[in-house]
């Protein structure tokens, strides 16, 4: 009956304009259209589905022995090898250990550091043109020699490079034949294993701006093969060539574009080593406020943020969210990365995902664009050549911290009395994506879109859309997607503008990692500014296990805990597998701009230090956590008013 | 690490010392300290590094049919070869029906297994080739079929008529040797060679050997190739009209051994769901030769059959409520009218020789009497649709032939009526895949996996079900939550035998079961052991040994667990997984054991209670069903046994 209305209407308007130039053909009788429109609505309710219906899962920040700090710490896997093991395969590790993946991964970034790029599998191996230099030939010889001298070289390449005196000679300089080599490389390693529909290599690198320490790094990705990305070579630090201010990594990203036809992302490193300057109120550069160019610049270029990896997350700070139980969660908060400056309370609030939030709803006021408009993915920044994010399987930071009885006994790394101990390393996180299909192409556009959400490593399903229609009955179907798309957006877009009097309503769902913990709550996090824009932020339970209400907002009661921390298991005897819940914003005020995502908590289970104990049969000091409550992450939905 | 390796060199050492002047000698002996190097750890601290076990279960349909069937044809199902691999391997396909279809979940492997009486003849009739239009009756029926409707319908059903009562026109009957079957043949390898990806889908070559013993009892074996084309092609499949075929199984294994030894391939053969075979099944006579089964029909039987479908669409064929009154799981969508056609109906006494649980009861009353087990097979489910499409996901039912798509009639239309017998369209049960444990999705590992019986049966969801049996297995085994690990390394899998008793124990099982994600919660993993007592009589007996919610529901006086609950919401098709497991992994010791009676013990993993197709149906075309109409369903999983020979 519907259609005959539809038809009816569309042949009077087609009636209409039957004279004028527009019409094509004589318009046929209604009757005989009919057919032309069978229903869409399938029996089979995963036919005729256009909506991304699968989560890609991958790690967007690995490094390999062309690090100049990973080779230097150890590791002498290569890009090949890091492919290799994240599509599943078995190898041995740096330190000569079997390693293999629990579940194979489904794309992968290699991101080595752009700055002496390749420079230390070249030592390492005695080439011609290091041995001609005293100091190459040195450090070759006491690489030879092994041992404390091998150390003794990492240091003082560690040291040569943040001292800038590195030896011009053995430096690998973007325009050195020795830095286009490596860059080809990475290239032919990822164009080699990218394989449509099975795994996406992505091409990419680490821009590592860290002027006095301070964390600025960007990983650059690729929707392009090599044919595109040979044509340029990767955006380093070091002047002249290079820059550490993003607006110069803007501008070589475009520079890109404009050459080859190509696509680029950026994607910022966790903020919380930045010393609050990664979500920063006014330009760190020039000291000067931000103007629109620099907000449309950064949004463009920067989807997404890195809001969880092994050096600590980057959600929430309990000083930024002291109402927030959940805040405090393998937080990174003594200096910056060096530790050559310690951190202050008011570096916080320009370091972490959710005040960075809600810092750029302040600065759309001010510029009409918010610069901050970013999606969430989780990634390892592992230098090991191994994306390992499993709490059982954790071969940490760097080859000086894959597994052994000492680990936790050195610290991770030190810089006077300072140091970031071995266990406080959080074996964390991925990138999830929804994309319609594993290819660089459909994963890259659906990093653009932002529909994506980052986990400490487990791999549950997440499901968050926005709409001002989505009532109850929405939850009970068991298929969010369906219903999510057709009345709203998905995580990471817009609210669309608003119809009626009503508050946003959101379909959030989360269908646990059948081989992790089950599902402790959802909850919704909203930041808004209020009429004076002033910065607000408030976190709602909407799901609870175990059949625990919620009261002020919040499940009833924790949840509990069955972890058996000597023999490093647990149960999943407490805990959801599931939730499929609709919320509606009881606070909402159609006039202040606000932004929603969802954090999806699991029950406690084993932290990779109780793995390490059980296996090594070692006593980690008190204080060392032993249990974590592992959580995602989802792209947040806005709303302006 | 160092003591252990000295004492076993030491030990190692004194005997090569001794035959070290000898023909075995092959060189100096070194030093034990200069071999330590050689021995490093093998324990890894990867938890998933050095694992040379099967992690991984592989999904799929092992009883397909496509237009290539001749019944599938006629019952209106024009999709060929490709739309059944592209629909497997997760492609949407348009049904012959006209509707957009698409699996939830893809598989990991098909095969298609076309009926090899007569195979091809329908898409070439309904092409009308010349060779058809040239026989009268192939003419008259290309008429009927290109009038289409009712005039269509009686067409089809003059065919299969012809078929089953041996009318069919010779000049028109596809069999082995002509060239139309030979090119049907080769078309059903092609095929299978174009889809098949070795470490992404696997695409068996098979055929269903369609043995309908008169007046109608159901004996059908799928044929699966371990091989490609360049080996499955030097010969035709079996049929079962004479001259060429045979109805008697015993003539499938001659043909089967033939072709191992003219190409040095591999097959086997898995029998179709007992159900109506009207006792032929598993029969302890041989009804060929009317006399006690003798010790070379059960080798060559349990030689190339090492598996069984115990649950398909047309009924599940684990248990049977009358042969296992005290089961309360075991009425599970039964069908027990008849034979395949209806044309003989059932009685009791039949039953035994039909259902998988008794039938491995027989199989150790045989090995008493012959010293071999001919009923030794593990267990797979799979759907014998015959619309190319592998579905056995309730939302998302396309029934067992073109006929039965879905529709707001299908329900209360019989798939099957000889006078006033029928089984109504809502009695199919959208069941079933086939697990298989095996190292990687290719031909070779998963045909090696079923050789070994390491399978499962499911009704439909894809539930992991980890199953062994060992002497030593304790309860700190089942706290590690790896089960794979020290499964292999203190027993063996499901599909084995047990090791040789050591100690005065009874035998001990690690079992675990990990939830569909997609689908229900489970309510509990009981484990069935059949045995003979010292009379050889048969025996059986099912312990509830893990289930969800035990905070609430201990067994009762009686050991009967209480019923999980139920939050199906039929009128919306829906449920809430607020009751029952996510995971059950738990040991248990055989607490009746007798060392001296033989035994076998299979895993039943149930999930709580779910919408049935129908439900989703009634939903979903807005109609009221029948009071009859089952609505709920608890779906589950059979392991393949464990045996225990004293």
């Amino acid at each position: 009956m519907r259609p005959l209305i539809v038809l009816s209407t569309l042949g009077a308007l087609l009636a209409l304009g039957a004279s004028p130039a527009l019409a094509q053909d004589p318009i046929p009788p209604v009757e005989s259209l009919q057919d032309a429109f069978k229903a869409q609505k399938h029996y089979s309710p995963y036919a005729g589905r256009n909506f991304p219906t699968h989560v890609y899962w991958g790690d967007t920040h690995l490094h390999t022995g062309l690090s100049m700090d990973a080779g230097a710490f150890g590791a002498r896997l290569t890009p090949e090898d890091a492919y290799r093991f994240a599509r599943g395969e078995e190898l041995t590790s740096s330190t000569g250990q079997q390693v293999k993946l629990g579940r194979p991964l489904d794309f992968l970034v290699v991101a080595d550091h752009s700055d002496n790029m390749g420079f230390f599998p070249r030592l390492y191996s005695g080439d011609q043109d290091m041995l001609a230099d005293p100091t190459g030939r040195r450090w070759y010889e006491m690489i030879q020699a092994g041992g404390q001298q091998g150390v003794q070289v990492a240091v003082e390449v560690i040291q040569a490079f943040s001292d800038n005196t590195f030896p011009e000679a053995l430096a690998s300089l973007p325009g050195t034949p020795a830095y286009r080599d490596a860059w080809e490389e990475m290239i032919d390693a990822a164009d080699e294993y990218n394989d449509p529909g099975e795994f996406t290599a992505f091409i990419g690198y680490e821009w590592t701006s860290n002027t006095r320490g301070a964390n600025l790094h960007r990983v650059v990705i690729f929707r392009d093969d090599g044919t595109k990305a040979s044509a340029v070579l990767p955006f380093t630090t070091l002047k002249p060539l290079g820059s550490d201010n993003p607006r110069d990594l803007w501008e070589q990203m475009q520079a890109y574009e404009d050459k080859t036809g190509g696509q680029i992302l950026a994607l910022a490193h966790n903020g919380n080593l930045s010393n609050g300057i990664m979500f920063p109120m006014l330009d760190t550069f020039t000291g000067m406020a931000f103007d629109r160019d620099y907000a449309e610049t950064r949004a463009k270029w920067e989807p997404l943020y890195e809001v969880t990896q092994i050096k600590g997350d980057g959600e929430a700070h309990p000083y930024l969210s002291p109402n927030d139980e959940f805040a405090d969660y393998e937080n990174w908060d003594q200096g910056n990365l060096d530790l050559s400056e310690a951190k202050e309370n008011d570096m916080l609030q320009y370091e972490y995902a959710r005040s960075g939030l809600q810092i750029g709803l302040q600065l759309e006021r001010q510029l009409g664009v918010n610069p901050y408009k970013f999606g969430m993915i989780g990634s390892t920044d592992s230098h090991t050549g191994l994306a390992t994010a499993e709490e059982e399987n954790f071969f940490g930071k760097h080859s000086g911290t894959e597994p052994s009885p000492e680990r936790y006994k050195h610290p991770m790394a030190q810089l006077g009395d300072k140091k970031y101990e071995s266990w406080d390393m959080v074996s964390s996180g991925y990138a999830a994506v929804w994309a319609t299909e594993n290819t660089r192409e459909a994963i890259f556009d659906a990093m653009m879109r932002r529909e994506t959400y980052a986990t400490t490593g487990p791999r549950m399903l997440v499901r968050f859309f926005g709409g001002w229609e989505f009532t109850e009955a929405d939850a009970e179907l068991r298929m969010p997607g369906g219903v999510g798309y057709n009345k709203g957006v998905p995580m990471g877009g817009d609210l669309p503008v608003r119809s009626g009097n009503g508050a946003p309503t959101f379909l959030v769902a989360a269908l646990k990692d059948p081989f992790s913990g089950n599902l402790d709550r959802i909850q919704i996090v909203k930041g808004w500014l209020d009429g004076r824009g002033e910065r607000h932020e408030k976190v709602y339970d909407v799901a609870c296990s175990d059949g625990r209400s919620i009261r002020d907002d919040r499940c009833e009661r924790p949840v509990g805990n069955t972890v058996d921390v000597a023999n490093a298991t647990w149960t999943n005897t407490i805990g959801a597998p599931e939730f499929v819940r609709v919320w509606t914003d009881p606070d909402f005020d159609a006039s202040q701009p606000a932004v929603y995502y969802a954090r999806v908590i699991e029950i406690p289970t084993p932290r990779w230090t109780a793995y390490e104990a059980a296996r090594f049969g070692i006593t980690m000091p008190d204080g060392v956590p032993m249990v974590t409550q592992e959580r995602a992450y989802t792209s947040p939905i806005w709303y302006t008013p | 690490m160092t003591s252990t390796l000295t004492r076993v060199l030491a030990v190692l050492l004194p005997a090569a010392a001794v035959i070290s002047n000898s023909a075995l000698a092959q060189d100096p002996i070194p030093p034990p300290e200069a071999l330590e190097g050689a021995f490093k750890s093998q324990k890894h601290f990867s938890p998933y590094a050095g694992r040379n076990f099967p992690t991984h279960v592989y999904w799929g349909d092992t009883h397909l049919h496509t237009a290539m069937s001749m019944d599938a044809g006629a019952f209106g199902n024009r999709l060929g070869l490709d739309d059944a691999y592209r629909f497997a391997r997760g492609e949407e396909v348009t049904a012959a029906t006209g509707q957009r279809v698409k699996l939830g979940r893809p598989l990991d492997f098909l095969v298609v297994a076309d009926h090899s009486d007569n195979m091809g003849f329908f898409p070439n009739l309904f092409a009308g080739k010349p060779e058809i239009l040239a026989d009268p009756t192939g003419k008259r029926w290309y008429e009927m079929i290109q009038a289409g409707g009712q005039q269509a319908v009686g067409a089809a059903l003059e065919i299969i008529d012809a078929a089953s009562k041996g009318t069919f026109p010779q000049s028109l009957y596809y069999a082995p040797g002509s060239a139309p079957y030979r090119s049907a043949w080769e078309e059903t390898i092609e095929a299978a060679e174009k889809y098949n990806e070795p470490g992404e889908f696997t695409a068996f070559i098979g055929y269903e050997w369609t043995s309908l013993v008169p007046p109608g009892n159901n004996l059908h074996r799928v044929v699966v190739y371990r091989d490609g084309g360049d080996k499955a092609v030097r010969t035709e499949p079996f049929t079962m009209f004479r001259p060429a075929g045979s109805t008697n199984p015993e003539d499938l294994w001659t043909v089967l051994q033939a072709y191992e030894d003219k190409t040095g391939g591999r097959l086997l053969a898995i029998p179709h769901n007992g159900n109506l075979s009207n006792g032929m099944m598993f029969p302890l006579v041989n009804p060929v030769t009317n006399r006690q089964l003798t010790r070379e029909y059960a080798e060559t039987r349990i030689r190339w059959e090492p598996l069984y479908e115990a649950t398909q669409i047309k009924g599940d064929g684990e248990a049977h409520p009358y042969l296992s009154p005290t089961d309360e799981f075991a009425d599970y969508e039964t069908w027990d009218k008849g034979n395949l056609n209806l044309s003989e109906l059932k009685t009791r006494e039949m039953l035994q020789y039909e259902y998988a649980r008794t039938a491995l009861q027989l199989g150790l009353q045989v090995e008493q009497q012959v010293g071999v087990n001919p009923y030794k097979f593990g267990m797979i489910g799979s759907t014998d649709s015959h619309t190319s499409l592998a579905t056995a996901e309730e939302e998302n039912f396309f029934g067992k032939h073109s006929g039965t798509e879905p529709d707001a009639m299908r329900w209360e239309h019989p798939v099957l009526a000889l006078g006033d017998v029928t089984i109504l369209g809502w009695e199919q049960v959208s069941s079933g895949y086939a697990a298989v444990w095996a190292t990687e999705n290719t031909r070779e590992a998963i045909f090696d996996a079923m050789m070994r019986r390491e399978t499962y049966a499911t009704t439909g969801p894809r539930m992991l079900v980890r199953f062994f049996g060992g002497w030593e297995f304790t309860a700190d085994d089942a706290e590690l939550r790896m089960p794979g690990g020290v499964g292999y390394s203190k027993g063996v899998p499901m599909g084995g035998d047990l090791p040789v008793r050591s100690g005065n124990g009874a035998p001990t099982f690690l079992v675990g079961a990990l939830k569909d994600p997609f689908s229900g919660n489970l309510d509990r993993i009981q484990i069935v052991k059949g045995w003979l007592d010292g009379r050889g009589q048969r025996h059986e007996k099912v312990y509830d040994v893990a289930w969800s919610d035990a905070g609430r529901r201990q067994p009762g006086p009686d050991g009967t667990l209480p019923p999980v609950g139920n939050t199906v919401d039929v009128a919306n098709a829906t449920w809430t997984n607020t009751i029952g497991a996510p995971e059950l992994l738990t040991v248990w010791t055989d607490p009746d054991f007798d060392a001296s009676q033989p035994a076998v013990y299979y895993a039943r993993v149930i999930e709580i209670p779910t919408p049935r197709w129908t439900a989703y149906d009634a939903l979903r075309f807005g109609i009221t069903m029948d009071p009859e109409v089952q609505m709920t369903t608890q779906e589950r999983a059979y392991t393949s046994p464990i045996w225990y020979t004293p």
